[in-house]
């Protein structure tokens, strides 16, 4: 992307010079004063960074240099915090209370740099404009593969990604599809467990019928070697696009994905990657169970994709995720295909290929549909093995110090990967409140002026930079829930890779799952243990409170800690009641104007709400009348570029409201085709729906949503605990008659 | 036993008279430091006062009178207030249910008394039973009414031929010691011994009264006066003129009531008021006491038998050498009439021997500590004191670390526990209740440095020591075996510090005499008076900072004139009328002939008035600004600390200001009472007796004003004084780092846009 040595040098300068200003500033805010003065001086400068962060929210010619001011202040009032806490805070006299107080230093010299560098990643996130294939001649397009990996995934996702990737507008001539599949490999279909050998068997035949349906080829190969990277490596072999895409099993690809990925290949020999985002088209455990607002919040990986992937694309450092890709053979080829040393593949092969000069692309417009986890176990599977990939690529290939890299691409990775360390700090975090306030160690050592004119201020600046960089893609708090959520069974994965780099393997993330009934997660016993503890704490922290007038101030302080810690820690319970989720697609939002005509010709004109591709919701501008129970739905698709006459089974009318609920009937391969592309091919949906979601809160709104949604999950855990132990007593009451 | 060791500490309010035999009468309470009711509780309680009786002191009669009750649930037989001298049982009463209001006089006999502090203790045993008496039960106690009780004392003076080291029995805090003195140069002498030795001799004399302040007076005399007119038809001839030179004829009838005054002077100015044999012994710097007859004629005493000092040389430098040798020197090795001081280290600087000096590390031995040891069951109070520099001046995160070697004994029962506190601020506790006791070696407590302050600093360990309980009705355990040790290894170190005071600050001069007693400054502090009239009334402040600083100030002056230039930390004593209004350019109150008064102050009279009257019909007054006016301060005096307007040197000028010289030195005299002085706070201050301030408060904004000595502290003190400066300079780094990031942002920006 930067080619030439200007632009280079221009930003070598631009990081150094960022650097220095921090420095120096943080120099010059640590200068003592009186704590009178230095309270002053620092809410003064948070109340700065509060303006110059609405002035920046603001569209118009300053608003950048209003961005870079908040941030040069809110950093250096990080550095100067920690700056004073290295040079001034850590004396004590006991090794036990020294040990806690410089691990709980150490976290939060993570925390510090991890905010820097985020910080830093983030600090001009690229907005690309849409190019297309418009103009672009027919015949000189390269010939794209379409590769979609799978393990064991089940038929019906498939085929949906399949159809999907079929009808992409791009010339038939040069666009072949691949199944790749791992599942009915020679060795599954080999192994000694005859039953599951027979299973794999019957899959892989499945899907060749499958595939000769819908028009793909099916790959297979003989040994399930390096999991995903071996998979599509193997495909190489037998496919010759000079684009290659990836795509997840259960991806769905709009029809204008290549349209808007290719033009940019196409422009810079030297691109590798062009990478979207991966649009989840139902909740994570989070969302589904404790917040209930799929459809009104910012996903999880909103932030990542719409926040931090332009971050890094600013500064030539966008990686691939595995899946919504757009690669290139040529480049691909000179490092053997996926990399395979960790388990995250994807973002190992484009460490290698930034390593070689080649440059990425981050296209922010969701083509791609996927599906999160549904269940809580399955989420934890997924994150820790990121956390466990990432780890390894930091310990196997040391990107801070990676020939080849640029400083602001090492920056970038470092930033990805570092982020996964947060089970230490945040561990810590939860302890240490507890190591003062129960067995009375020394953590941390200051006085109440020296908190309110130091900690406090770098907490809340910590505060406004996040609501500043990501506050439309991340509510506040909920990075802490996340976070709090996995770091223990996140800390046990990445203690592994610690012991031994190369030990994990590849574990393939469940998905379209459907929970039949409300269940409590079998994780939950950790968090009963990590609330009883913090509960202690406070116990003890309220009667070191009133006994112990010598250190109140500094026990006030890490009481409020500790109380944060148990409202996150009890908000955690909400997530971990598994709510019933039996819709096998998630239905989201739509506002496309559809035409109901019954086989009789009388016709009713409406607004979708909601569809999916099983069925849809329409609100008929008509009310009170007689619909038959079945009608063709009538609407345009833009993906087909044509008028679409989908079959459809009434299920549920209002008459009062005008309320229509039907599903789909699959008459034909046709219809299911024209399904597909009416319900996931139009990649305007996405976008609008992403857009919508994406909307700015208050801080203390945050808090009050996190606050008012978390204490109703106490009653429900005691409740349905209290239901299983009386079942249980019952059956054992029962099996002994 | 209780013993309460800084008793004495009230003892200034007593009004001993020196006479050759003095009775007085003193209330109780003014020996203890508490409230004037002594309770005593429990089956054995007792408390002490320390009575100080000054040197050269013989008691002739002394007796008390006790006023006190006892509880009604005591038992006649078996409950006793023992009244105890120096350790002697003197008075053994009853405590009767019945006649629970105890009256008695108890007479001390003479012999027990010594000089130096004397100790009167009450013990009480009481019982309510004959038997199975619960030690702590509640009805177990009496009250001794100090305030009502009294000591009567009639002393004599047994100094027949004062020698030098009588000086301290002279002047001392106790029974019989001098409170007033009469400082006396000769008309004709250099301005040296007006300016430079008479506040000497004054802090000197002052240094050895303690903590009691003492009044100093002064007269210029003229060798030329004629001699009084003699009573009756009796005329002057050579022997009575012969006997009237020898006396102290120039005081007249002001030696009067006065033991010892003081004459200072080079010898030739002295010349006509010394006899020849004085005289001949002043060869160099000279300090001689001798005693002066009295001149009778007839029945009339013309002028008082006196004893005086004499503080001389052979020219000023030499009567300055003498007069601050007077405030160095040991007395009791001193026993002549007089001493000549060959040589003297140049330059001396008294204060750093008696400061501790930050960064250090003091062993409580070297700090004059012995070891520590409590006994018996009770509680105990052991002080540490820290004398630091008034301008001790350390970041916030400094500590003080206290490295203890202590142990406790075996058998400590429940509640038994040892609290360490630092100028009254508990900082660290510990309970005593390991059953065989515990040893601790290098015990580490780390106070923060914010508990300290500049001049005397207290560390306090409180111990109570409980004997253990058996659980069984009527089986007592004696606490006899209770026993806690600390050791004088036990140590403390002190943080490194700069020397930066912020000012103006009263609280600090009544505690430290800061800004005139610092000794790193080499700069002269001048004392200025607008009337020579009031040179009485400076000495005595003078007196009294010397007194404070514990130690002589040489660096002070005493001009009786009002130049434009001053030093830049001065006093300033004057009247209203002579008091330049341009002292008040950059304070929001004046003094000076045309008075202001900014509206905080009369919001504090007006708020005050609303509080002692509950006035709830006015809100409390919230006005800002200022009113200027004609008046007069009548008898009421006003202190006023503000940066010096009249200085080339940034410093501080402290100004008096009464109506008349005689008025200013009544309440300068009001003034160094411990009541009043230790009162002072802000940078105002008004009052019109020893018994209350009438104001107190903060007129000015402070700054910091002294030597970091290091850049770090120097920048912070800069940075708090000039925080604007600190804010434009962020500020402008903050813009400027903007500005070429977001040109630098746009240049790579640029770059990428082109490639689209």
């Amino acid at each position: 992307m930067v080619r030439s040595h200007k632009g280079k040098q221009a930003f070598l300068s631009f990081n150094v010079f960022f650097l220095f200003c921090l420095i120096v500033l943080s120099i010059a805010l640590l200068i003592p004063m009186d704590s009178t003065g230095q309270i002053v001086a620092s809410y003064s400068l948070i109340l700065l960074i509060h303006f110059c962060a609405i002035e920046s929210s603001h569209y118009h010619k300053y608003r950048h240099y209003f961005r870079l001011f908040a941030l040069l202040v809110g950093l250096s009032l990080t550095l100067r915090y920690l700056m004073w806490r290295g040079l001034y805070s850590l004396e004590t006299t006991d090794i036990l209370s020294m040990i806690g107080m410089w691990l709980l230093f150490l976290a939060e010299i993570y925390a510090g740099i991890t905010h820097l560098i985020s910080c830093l990643v983030n600090i001009h996130p690229l907005a690309r404009p849409d190019k297309t294939l418009d103009q672009t001649d027919p015949q000189t397009l390269p010939s794209v593969d379409i590769l979609v990996p799978t393990y064991n995934e089940s038929e019906d996702i498939i085929e949906v990604t399949l159809r999907a990737a079929k009808q992409m507008h791009y010339p038939a001539d040069k666009l072949r599809v691949y199944l790749l599949d791992d599942g009915g490999t020679l060795q599954k279909r080999s192994q000694q467990n005859e039953m599951a050998a027979q299973e794999a068997t019957q899959r892989a035949e499945k899907l060749k019928l499958l595939c000769e349906r819908v028009g793909a080829n099916y790959l297979s190969r003989d040994k399930n070697e390096r999991a995903k990277a071996g998979n599509v490596n193997h495909a190489l072999h037998f496919t010759s696009g000079e684009l290659i895409v990836i795509l997840d099993a259960d991806h769905v690809p709009t029809a204008d994905f290549l349209n808007y990925t290719v033009p940019w290949m196409l422009s810079n020999p030297k691109t590798f990657l062009v990478q979207t985002p991966h649009f989840m088209a139902n909740p994570d455990p989070v969302e589904r169970n404790y917040f209930s607002a799929f459809t009104r919040m910012p996903s999880e990986n909103d932030m990542f994709y719409g926040t931090i992937q332009r971050g890094l694309d600013f500064w030539n450092a966008s990686f691939f995720c595995g899946s919504a890709a757009v690669l290139r053979r040529a480049h691909l080829n000179e490092v053997e295909g996926l990399s395979g040393q960790s388990v995250t593949e994807d973002a190992e092969t484009a460490f290698d290929l930034h390593a070689r000069g080649y440059e990425s692309v981050y296209v922010n417009r969701p083509m791609v549909s996927g599906l999160a986890p549904e269940t809580l176990d399955a989420f934890i599977q997924q994150r820790m093995r990121w956390a466990q990939g990432m780890t390894q690529i930091l310990l196997l290939k040391k990107p801070h110090n990676a020939t080849g890299l640029s400083w602001f691409q090492r920056f970038g990775y470092l930033s990805s990967i570092l982020f996964w360390l947060f089970p230490f700090a945040r561990i810590i975090f939860l302890f240490m409140p507890l190591a003062y306030l129960v067995f009375g160690l020394q953590i941390y050592r200051a006085s109440l002026m020296e908190i309110l004119a130091y900690t406090i201020p770098h907490v809340i600046a910590t505060y406004q930079l996040s609501t500043l960089l990501f506050g439309r893609t991340r509510w506040p708090l909920v990075s802490e829930l996340y976070e709090i959520l996995q770091c223990i069974f996140t800390f046990r994965a990445l203690t592994k890779v610690f012991r031994n780099r190369k030990a994990p393997s590849f574990v393939v993330t469940p998905k379209g799952a459907s929970l039949q009934d409300n269940f409590i997660s079998p994780l939950s016993s950790v968090f009963y243990a990590l609330i009883a503890l913090t509960l202690a704490g406070t116990v003890a922290g309220l009667d070191k409170l009133i006994n112990e007038s010598l250190t109140r101030e500094l026990t006030v302080v890490v009481l409020l800690w500790n109380v944060f810690n148990l409202i996150l820690l009890i908000s955690v319970l909400g997530v971990l009641v598994e709510r019933r989720q039996v819709r096998a697609q998630s239905r989201l939002p739509a506002s496309d104007e559809v035409t109901l005509q019954s086989e009789d010709g009388r016709a009713w004109v409406g607004h979708i709400q909601d569809m999916s591709l099983g069925g849809a919701r329409v609100r008929l501008q008509a009310k009170w009348q007689q619909l038959p129970e079945f009608v063709s739905l009538i609407s345009w698709s833009e993906s087909a570029r044509a008028n679409v006459i989908l079959p459809c089974q009434l299920l549920f009318y209002d008459r009062e409201t005008g309320i229509v609920r039907f599903q789909f009937i699959r008459e034909s391969d046709k219809i299911w085709d024209s399904i597909i592309a009416y319900t996931m091919g139009d990649s305007r949906r996405w976008q609008s729906f992403q857009r919508r979601r994406m909307r700015p809160i208050s801080y203390w709104f945050g808090f009050r949503h996190v606050l008012k949604v978390s204490f109703r999950p106490v009653i429900q855990h005691s409740w349905m605990q209290l239901r299983r132990l009386w079942t249980q007593n019952k059956e054992v009451q029962g099996s002994n008659k | 036993m209780k013993v309460i060791l800084t008793g004495a500490l009230l003892a200034v309010w007593m009004s001993f008279a020196a006479a050759a035999e003095q009775t007085i009468s003193e209330r109780l309470s003014s020996f203890y430091p508490g409230d004037s009711t002594l309770r005593l509780q429990g089956q054995q309680a007792a408390a002490t006062l320390s009575i100080p009786l000054a040197a050269g002191q013989s008691v002739t009669t002394s007796s008390i009178k006790i006023k006190a009750v006892s509880s009604r649930a005591l038992i006649k037989p078996r409950s006793i207030l023992n009244v105890r001298f120096n350790n002697a049982t003197i008075g053994q009463i009853n405590m009767d249910p019945e006649r629970p209001n105890i009256s008695a006089d108890v007479a001390i006999p003479t012999e027990l008394w010594r000089s130096g502090f004397n100790a009167l203790t009450f013990a009480v045993s009481q019982h309510y039973g004959n038997q199975c008496v619960d030690a702590s039960a509640p009805e177990l106690w009496s009250e001794i009414n100090l305030y009502a009780s009294s000591l009567s004392i009639t002393t004599e003076n047994t100094v027949e031929q004062p020698l030098l080291r009588d000086l301290s029995g002279f002047f001392s805090p106790g029974i019989g010691g001098q409170e007033s003195v009469t400082l006396v140069t000769a008309a004709g002498d250099t301005q040296a011994s007006y300016t430079q030795s008479v506040p000497l001799v004054a802090q000197a004399l002052a240094l050895r009264n303690q903590y009691k302040p003492l009044k100093v007076s002064y007269q210029r005399v003229d060798a030329t006066s004629p001699a009084p007119e003699l009573p009756g038809d009796r005329q002057w001839d050579e022997a009575l003129s012969q006997n009237y030179y020898q006396s102290s004829w120039y005081l007249g009838n002001r030696g009067a009531g006065e033991r010892l005054h003081v004459l200072i002077g080079t010898k030739a100015a002295l010349k006509p008021f010394l006899g020849n044999e004085i005289q001949q012994r002043i060869t160099g710097a000279f300090v001689g006491i001798e005693k002066t007859p009295a001149l009778k004629v007839g029945s009339q005493t013309l002028v008082a038998a006196s004893t005086r000092l004499v503080v001389s040389g052979q020219n000023a430098q030499q009567v300055q050498q003498a007069a601050l040798t007077l405030g160095l020197m040991d007395d009791t090795l001193n026993p002549d009439e007089d001493t000549t001081i060959l040589r003297q280290t140049t330059d001396i600087s008294p204060l750093p021997t008696n400061i501790l000096q930050p960064g250090f590390t003091y062993t409580f031995a070297r700090l004059g500590q012995a070891d520590i040891t409590m006994r018996g069951e009770n509680s105990f109070s052991e002080h540490i004191k820290l004398l630091l520099p008034a301008d001790f001046y350390v970041p916030e995160n400094a500590g003080l670390d206290l490295t203890l070697d202590f142990g406790y004994g075996a058998a400590f029962g429940p509640g038994s526990m040892m609290n360490i506190l630092v100028n009254d601020e508990l900082v660290h506790g510990l309970t005593l209740d390991t059953p065989n006791g515990e040893f601790f070696q290098d015990y580490q407590v780390t106070v923060p440095a914010r508990h300290l302050h500049g001049g005397m600093n207290d560390i306090a360990f409180v111990v109570t020591q409980r004997a253990p309980v058996t659980g069984q009705a009527c089986d007592n355990i004696s606490g006899s075996h209770l026993i806690f040790q600390i050791s004088n290894s036990s140590s403390v170190t002190l943080p490194a510090a700069g020397q930066v005071a912020t000012q103006p600050s009263l609280k600090l001069f009544k505690d430290t005499a800061y800004p005139f007693a610092r000794y790193n400054d080499p700069n002269q502090v001048g004392v200025y008076l607008t009337d020579q009239a009031m040179t009485g009334a400076a000495l005595t402040l003078i007196a009294k900072l010397a007194q404070t600083a514990g130690t002589p100030l040489p660096d002070i002056e005493l001009f009786a004139e009002f130049p434009k230039t001053l030093t830049s930390n001065a006093i300033v004593l004057a009247t209203p009328d002579t008091l330049p209004d341009s002292f008040s350019s950059t304070y929001n109150a004046s003094v000076a002939a045309t008075k202001r008064w900014p509206y905080r102050l009369q919001n504090e009279l007006h708020n005050r008035i609303r509080e002692v009257t509950k006035d709830t019909d006015h809100s409390p007054l919230r006005i800002q600004g200022m009113t200027e006016q004609q008046s007069g301060l009548n008898d009421m005096a006003v202190l006023v600390a503000q940066k010096n307007p009249a200085a080339d040197d940034p410093g501080s000028v402290y100004i008096i200001a009464a109506e008349t010289p005689a008025v200013l030195t009544q309440r300068v005299d009001d003034l160094v009472s411990l009541s009043l002085w230790g009162q002072l706070a802000g940078d105002f201050f008004s009052w019109r007796s020893a018994d209350r301030p009438l104001l107190a408060m903060q007129v000015a904004e402070q700054f910091e004003v002294g030597e970091p000595g290091s850049d770090w502290l120097a920048l912070r003190m800069w940075m708090s004084n000039n925080p604007w400066y600190w804010l434009i300079g962020v500020a402008l780094i903050i813009i400027f780092s903007t500005l070429i990031a977001a040109v630098l942002l746009r240049r790579r920006n640029q770059t990428i846009t082109e490639q689209w």
